[in-house]
């Protein structure tokens, strides 16, 4: 960690306005605009959204996974204990990616190379970031896989990943992000393709993972159970944007923003007898290429008024300490979540 | 002797409020032979996808069959609207018979039951626009269509009139999921299989959908079988529930039967997975992590199929799990129900959605 320079005082990983847009033949898509947000060690921060809302690249611009061009980026800043990523050499940042920042992708299948073995896959992942020898990185490959709950190692070690059932290739793949031991993990949706039998294998083991290596966890989900019960934080996104932010609590016990609200209003329920009617969000997710002016919700929200739609609201403070929401009408939705709660 | 998964002695267990339920299915079972060879193929053995699955939905119901990937629900779906050829076993679609139609038969019963797929976007053909993947139903299906046949249609599904003339690729997600459950509903039919119908779509778009369903189901008078793992929005839409478990039902019951007081150690575990969106429940609530994954359909395990990842079965002496390998566990009635039935040597009622 020396080599690169990082300030230890500094928030472990902060991202700054980052806007990441698209220039494409039908208009400039705005993927991501004007994301801030901080995670410290140990902690776990849920970004919720559905798709198109810019949680999944986010994540992949702290990876440097969008290429640019097409991408742009206007404004932002992306800082790892204070050292900007995004300022830094490209050999740099090579180092600190997959040593520093690693990630579990939705869906093992294309991110694990199928003509490759797995072992040899981790082991090349401990290799690019450390001298040590094949046989020294095979090893530490057979621990990892051993660490995340992979019966027979030794066998699993020389298979390739066709041979892994879904759940297995997942561990695998969690494996390998291990494989230099982060600080911080971004999970992207790690558990949708599997089923909730294996997701919850998968999600303890994280949480395991990250009691024992004080891991940070960036976990990218639209899944709301998940949240509730792994986030310590959560940034609720909307077309690119941060509409509400606040501990998992303050989410889901005081929503103040209209979205949120309308997302948690429109869930089925597990635990509870059958309610009459499911309260959808009426319309469609807009799209990026051409975003509703003012706040890009208004059009499907209940409590829109002209004043939604004459400028972008910013995030402001509502109840509580840090939780901040980007709604014009956060006190009237703070009525409704309170009505509805009494029903 | 019972095989996992078979009702006795008739498998009607719900009575038919008037005259025949609309669907029976009676002992069904699709096995895939695995063939081995360069020039002459020979069969090695079998995927038993579905082995032995009996189960009645009267008119107007919505049974729910959930499980997990590879429990074989899709291909019981399938193998009931004989788009896979059953390999034995009856079903019966309004008191007729359709296992042993013939083709004629069999494209006139298909008037009357139709699929709604998971996939959206797989599942509308992009060369055509909605209009021409509408009207061709009626002409598969041998119907006319009117001057306001598809824009009827179109409303009665929320779409406007003037998308009809568009192509797939111009819809959202939720919005092509619309004009799949259009084109299945077009015919009228009594019965409806609904695999995975909101499983791709954004959270916000499923409740759109499932009110859809249910409105249509009401005006329609429509049957529904539903397939599904997410299970909220099971406990949401469907009367019964059947659980699967490698090819075979182990827990049948009505729906807040099945959620409030589940006997089967499966049904629990996969209950218990389920994360509920309330971060104070999820505090407290236990889940039953089961150990390592589905075994091979093709080499299941002896006796109840569910025992080598059954945290029921670590707790049981040495001659209690002998019975568990030797035997498969017939689907019998859980103690004082009439409806509510399990197939586990050791039964016994575990609430796991609060606690």
């Amino acid at each position: 960690m020396e080599d690169i320079g990082l300030d230890a005082s500094a928030p472990l990983l902060e991202i700054d306005d980052l806007r990441v847009h698209f220039k494409t033949d039908r208009g400039v898509v705005k993927a991501v605009d004007g994301v801030s947000w901080s995670i410290a060690e140990g902690e776990t921060m849920a970004i919720v959204g559905e798709s198109g809302s810019g949680k999944s690249v986010s994540a992949m611009t702290i990876l440097g996974l969008i290429q640019s061009p097409p991408a742009v980026f206007p404004t932002g800043d992306i800082r790892l204990r204070g050292r900007s990523l995004m300022k830094m050499p490209e050999k740099d940042q090579r180092k600190l990616r997959g040593r520093e920042i690693a990630m579990i992708f939705q869906d093992p299948l294309t991110a694990l190379n199928p003509v490759f073995k797995v072992g040899d896959q981790i082991a090349e992942m401990v290799r690019n970031h450390q001298k040590v020898s094949r046989i020294v990185a095979k090893r530490r490959a057979l621990d990892l896989l051993g660490e995340v709950g992979i019966p027979n190692p030794a066998v699993r070690l020389n298979q390739y990943p066709h041979e892994f059932s879904g759940g297995m290739r997942q561990r695998a793949m969690i494996a390998m992000a291990l494989s230099n031991d982060p600080q911080v993990l971004l999970a992207d949706e790690p558990t949708t393709a599997l089923d909730v039998t294996v997701q919850a294998q998968i999600m303890a083991l994280l949480e395991k993972l990250q009691e024992d290596r004080n891991t940070a966890i960036v976990l990218i989900t639209h899944d709301l159970g998940v949240v509730a019960s792994h986030a310590d934080r959560i940034n609720v996104m909307y077309a690119g944007r941060i509409v509400e932010s606040g501990t998992t609590d303050e989410i889901f016990y005081q929503p103040r923003h209209a979205y949120t609200f309308g997302l948690l209003a429109s869930l089925a329920r597990m635990d509870h007898r059958r309610q009459e009617r499911l309260m959808p969000i009426k319309g469609q997710p807009p799209s990026l290429a051409n975003v509703p002016k003012g706040c890009a919700f208004h059009p499907r929200c209940v409590f829109a008024t002209d004043k939604c739609k004459a400028a972008i609201p910013p995030l402001e403070p509502v109840a509580g300490i840090g939780h901040v929401a980007a709604c014009v009408h956060s006190d009237r939705v703070a009525v409704a979540y309170e009505e509805r709660v009494a029903t | 002797m019972t095989r996992p998964g078979s009702l006795s002695p008739n498998g009607l267990d719900a009575a038919p409020p008037n005259g025949v339920p609309m669907l029976e299915v009676h002992n069904l079972v699709k096995h895939f032979p695995i063939r081995s060879g360069v020039f002459i193929k020979r069969v090695i053995g079998h995927v038993k996808a579905v082995d032995g699955i009996s189960l009645t939905i009267n008119r107007g119901e919505t049974v729910a069959l959930v499980g997990e990937s590879g429990c074989g629900k899709s291909t019981t779906a399938r193998a009931i609207l004989r788009l896979v050829e059953p390999t034995s076993g009856q079903v019966n679609l309004d008191g007729v018979n359709i296992t042993r139609l013939g083709k004629e038969g069999l494209r006139r019963a298909r008037r009357e039951m139709q699929i709604i797929f998971q996939d959206p976007y797989a599942s509308l053909n992009p060369r055509m626009t909605i209009r021409q993947i509408l009207s061709e139903k009626y002409q598969l299906l041998g119907s006319q269509v009117t001057k306001s046949t598809i824009s009827d249609l179109l409303d009665t599904v929320g779409l406007a009139e003037e998308y009809a003339d568009r192509y797939p690729h111009e819809f959202s997600g939720g919005q092509r999921q619309r004009i799949g459950i259009a084109r299945a509903i077009a015919l009228n039919p009594k019965f409806v299989v609904l695999d995975e119908p909101v499983s791709a779509l954004d959270v916000s778009i499923q409740a759109q959908i499932v009110n859809l369903l249910e409105d249509l189901q009401d005006q329609l008078g429509l049957t529904y079988l539903f397939i599904a793992h997410d299970l909220s929005v099971v406990r949401h839409i469907s009367d019964r529930v059947a659980v699967m478990y490698l090819g075979g039902i182990v827990e049948i019951a009505d729906r807040d039967d099945l959620f409030d007081r589940p006997y089967h150690p499966y049904t629990q575990a996969l209950i218990s997975a389920v994360p509920i969106p309330d971060p104070r429940v999820e505090r407290i609530r236990e889940t039953i992590v089961l150990r390592g994954d589905v075994p091979n359909p093709a080499n299941p395990p002896s006796g109840c199929r569910f025992r080598t990842r059954c945290w029921k079965f670590e707790q049981l002496t040495e001659s209690e799990r002998r019975v568990c390998i030797e035997q498969p566990p017939p689907l019998n009635l859980v103690p004082g129900a009439r409806t509510h039935r399990a197939a586990c040597h050791y039964a016994a009622v575990r609430e796991v959605v609060r606690a």
